[in-house]
């Protein structure tokens, strides 16, 4: 394995519920190194979305720090935040979440839209995307025109389309049934081993997290193992 | 970009996007009839001139001042000609007309507005009986050239009775439409048959060299005769048909009020329909800030979503108003026309309110969707 690529140091996570301060993750280190692909797991509550939420950008630490490639992320603001994310991670969810007025090539776009390329580029890095997920021949189908499976392929297909080096999967398999969950899992692998993407997955699955190259249980905001 | 994010937010709940731009159309469409017929209600149609004075009695719109008093303005230094009238109210009763029959002295000329032909003209001066028939006048009694008509009127003739007769010698337009529905006749034959109200006129109508004289000389003449038992109203006709119709009332401010609480309701659907929207995209948009939209983009497409929606609607009510405002003109048989129509200000009037029931609308739902924290609305997924 290479270099770290997510320094996570003495990192703490603090809630205000009713004058009372929650401690989520506490004082928690971790490196996770470059091509990475990391299982977090733990009971409910134990940190394990926090943890996968500050590592991909999308909250910040009450205190500590989280490097991610030479970044400070805990020291960025929201909008600085946002245009990191747009082009660094992708987003993997359970519920594959994707907006379902738009057909599977439309979603897959949406990272996209932010960026300067041109129509005709777009189309290209989608049909890119598609294919890697091996979904590309249902570019026009709505999600609801979609299996649980093909929804979290075209997701997957998102979370590509903008190349970036790390993949957050918030229990990406934890909508679908054994086959098809097996076969994300080893499309995650490909995507890792193939295409160097730095996988961090949360998951209450072990046979999903046996697919990881490292498995991290959590437990009261601290890492046990 | 937004384009896209517009598309998708507005076409997940289509039949409520559909109801939402109905029931703004159809309160634009309202508001485009409303205001296409407010000249009718206000006076303040096209093609009132400046330059034209118009006195009549103060105190009463069919009252009478004297003949004197159109001797007076006419030795007034800036007034260049003066044409004077009196109304013959006709009977519907064993009469033939049921027009509004106007007796006519003076300089016709100036009152462009009734457009006829030199040939006409002459030959009703020519004439003591003459009358002029409003085109679509004619049209509906079919009356024509040469014809003898009869007015059962209020005012008695020197042969003691009721009964006026006139000869047509001649036809006039006139824009609007509905002044056509009437007849002129001679002043000076009305005036020296008839047995009441003699050396009395209606209106005297004086046209000023410039237009910028016509407000201190219709001061003039009401200082000259304000104490007096003769006491007149002058204006320029611009201002003076708008304030005689205000004397039925505001109008203008009613159609306000009903244009206000229907934007007002508007308003509050357009207001609930956005929240109610951007509350079910709750994931949809937290998923876009994920993906790196930033809080500011969220804001603008909430907005533009709503701009558009309430566009579509102001568009399609106000394209329904300008297909019907024909429509309703032919109906009235020409009788509105000059009289019904939409101004591009009123156009525009209805974008600017629809651009503003728009930001009213959507700014909180705007709002909250800037504030929404991603991991608190994936959480609650």
């Amino acid at each position: 394995m290479s270099e770290t690529l997510i320094k996570v140091e003495n990192v703490n996570k603090t809630y205000q519920r009713g004058g009372e301060t929650l401690t989520v993750l506490d004082g928690l280190n971790l490196d996770v190194p470059n091509q990475d692909f990391l299982a977090l797991m733990g009971p409910s509550g134990s940190g394990k979305s926090t943890l996968l939420n500050l590592m991909g950008g999308l909250d910040t630490p009450t205190s500590g720090g989280i490097g991610i490639n030479g970044v400070q992320l805990d020291q960025m603001n929201a909008k600085q935040l946002s245009s990191w994310r747009s082009s660094n991670v992708g987003f993997i969810f359970q519920f594959y979440n994707l907006l379902p007025v738009l057909t599977a090539d439309k979603n897959v776009e949406l990272p996209l839209l932010l960026t300067n390329l041109s129509k005709s580029q777009r189309k290209d890095h989608v049909l890119t995307a598609m294919k890697a997920v091996g979904i590309d021949d249902r570019s026009d189908h709505k999600p609801n025109e979609l299996s649980g499976g093909q929804q979290q392929r075209v997701a997957i297909a998102r979370a590509l389309v903008s190349d970036p080096d790390i993949l957050v999967c918030d229990e990406p398999t934890g909508d679908l049934d054994r086959n098809t969950a097996t076969e994300i899992l080893e499309l995650l692998k490909i995507l890792n081993e193939d295409h160097g993407k730095t996988i961090i997955m949360v998951t209450h699955d072990p046979v999903a997290a046996e697919s990881a190259k490292r498995v991290l249980h959590l437990d009261k905001g601290k890492l046990t193992d | 970009m937004y384009w896209t994010l517009i598309k998708a937010g507005v076409l997940r709940k289509k039949v409520r996007s559909v109801l939402t731009v109905l029931s703004v159309s159809i309160a634009f469409l309202l508001f485009g009839l409303l205001q296409a017929a407010s000249p009718i209600f206000t006076g303040q149609m096209d093609g009132l001139r400046a330059d034209l004075v118009m006195t009549m009695s103060r105190y009463s719109m069919v009252g009478k001042i004297p003949y004197s008093h159109v001797e007076f303005i006419k030795e007034i230094e800036e007034v260049e000609s003066v044409l004077y009238m009196d109304y013959i109210t006709s009977v519907s009763q064993d009469s033939m007309l049921d027009g509004i029959t106007v007796a006519m002295g003076g300089d016709i000329e100036i009152y462009e507005r009734f457009k006829i032909s030199n040939e006409d003209l002459k030959a009703f001066k020519n004439l003591k009986i003459g009358a002029l028939v409003g085109e679509a006048f004619a049209i509906e009694k079919d009356i024509s050239i040469g014809d003898r008509v009869f007015v059962k009127s209020l005012s008695m003739n020197a042969d003691g009775t009721y009964d006026w007769e006139f000869e047509v010698v001649g036809l006039y337009n006139s824009s609007p439409k509905a002044d056509e529905m009437g007849i002129v006749v001679n002043y000076d034959y009305f005036e020296d048959s008839r047995i009441s109200d003699k050396g009395t006129v209606a209106v005297i109508v004086s046209k000023v060299s410039n237009p910028e004289f016509a407000d201190v000389i219709s001061q003039k003449i009401d200082d000259e005769f304000t104490n007096s038992s003769w006491a007149t109203r002058s204006g320029p006709e611009s201002q003076l048909a708008a304030s005689m119709m205000a004397e039925f009332g505001d109008i203008e401010l009613i159609i306000n009020a009903i244009l206000s609480a229907v934007f007002f309701t508007i308003l509050l659907v357009t207001g609930n329909t956005i929240s109610q929207s951007v509350r079910e995209r709750t994931t949809d948009l937290a998923v876009l800030k994920t993906l790196g939209y930033q809080d500011n983009q969220i804001f603008i497409m909430v907005l533009l979503e709503a701009l558009f929606l309430i566009l579509l609607g102001v568009f399609t009510g106000l394209g329904m108003s300008l297909l019907s405002i024909p429509a309703i003109n032919a109906a009235s048989g020409g009788l509105i026309e000059g009289l019904f129509f939409l101004t591009t200000e009123k156009l525009l009037l209805a974008c600017f309110i629809g651009v503003l029931v728009s930001f009213v609308s959507s700014i909180m739902p705007a709002y909250k969707a800037l504030n929404l924290k991603v991991v608190d609305a994936l959480r609650s997924d």
